[in-house]
């Protein structure tokens, strides 16, 4: 299950969405 | 909305730059700074010793121990690249991978090696465009799945597979209370659950528990 994806510089948005409890699924990391 | 040609003339800066880091020796990655400040930045790539391999990554994932290293829960030297999953390809072989972020486990299924750590503390980590693991945490990229699925399950599925069979040993006919809906390991212990035994996946947050009622695990 995955919550969302965002591009790796924008990782501090999904510590944020896990601090907050709101995610449902994996914060997932696009790089490439 | 930009056209397609818009978006791929585009890219080129993109490529150009990215042959030029690579020829430089270096990559983008995210570093936990002192005081917990996440930092994109341009540092120098990894050099692998005997026995690691380097691995171009596609897509990582967030694990709420990447939360913890940024805290300074653990007593790991900053900064570092935090990130326990990541797949991506063998620089040297161009293979599709995936990697496990076990470290030095051991042979033995119940407890780990004394040398055992978690890739992304104090190891550098999947927060970046590359990183080195040892060449026996390398295991192909299943190919049903895409970068981003890859990357999202080798920790929470390791946590919640060890955490169901390795050490509850759930059998035939049990029902498992799953805390926390919605965190990785709860839908990745939810899935696990098969037609002999059952998972329940509850939170204390409404709308993550009938989002996991709803069969959203």
């Amino acid at each position: 299950v995955i919550d969302s994806v965002r591009p790796l510089a924008e990782v501090a948005g999904a510590h944020a969405r896990m601090e907050a409890g709101v995610h449902f699924g994996k914060l997932v990391l696009g790089i490439a | 909305m930009r056209s397609a040609a818009t978006s791929a003339s585009n890219r080129w800066p993109n490529r150009l730059a990215a042959a030029w880091r690579q020829a430089l020796g270096l990559m983008h990655a995210v570093l936990v700074r002192p005081h917990g400040e996440l930092s994109y930045e341009q540092v120098d790539d990894p050099r692998p010793g005997p026995g690691e391999v380097v691995i171009e990554l596609q897509a990582a994932s967030v694990n709420r121990r990447d939360v913890a290293v940024r805290r300074g829960v653990y007593p790991f030297p900053l900064p570092l690249i935090p990130g326990s999953d990541g797949a991506g390809t063998r620089r040297d072989t161009g293979e599709e991978i995936v990697i496990l972020p076990a470290l030095g486990w051991g042979e033995s299924e119940e407890v780990p090696r004394g040398d055992f750590r978690i890739l992304g503390g104090p190891d550098d980590g999947t927060y970046a465009e590359l990183v080195k693991v040892p060449e026996a945490n390398v295991y192909p990229k299943p190919c049903r799945f895409s970068w981003g699925e890859a990357a999202a399950f080798p920790l929470a599925a390791l946590t919640a597979y060890r955490a169901l069979f390795t050490v509850a040993m759930v059998r035939a006919g049990e029902t498992v209370l799953v805390l926390g809906a919605g965190s990785g390991v709860s839908c990745r212990g939810s899935r696990f659950s098969g037609r002999r035994w059952a998972a329940r996946a509850t939170s204390p947050h409404s709308s993550r528990r009938s989002t996991a009622e709803a069969g959203g695990r």
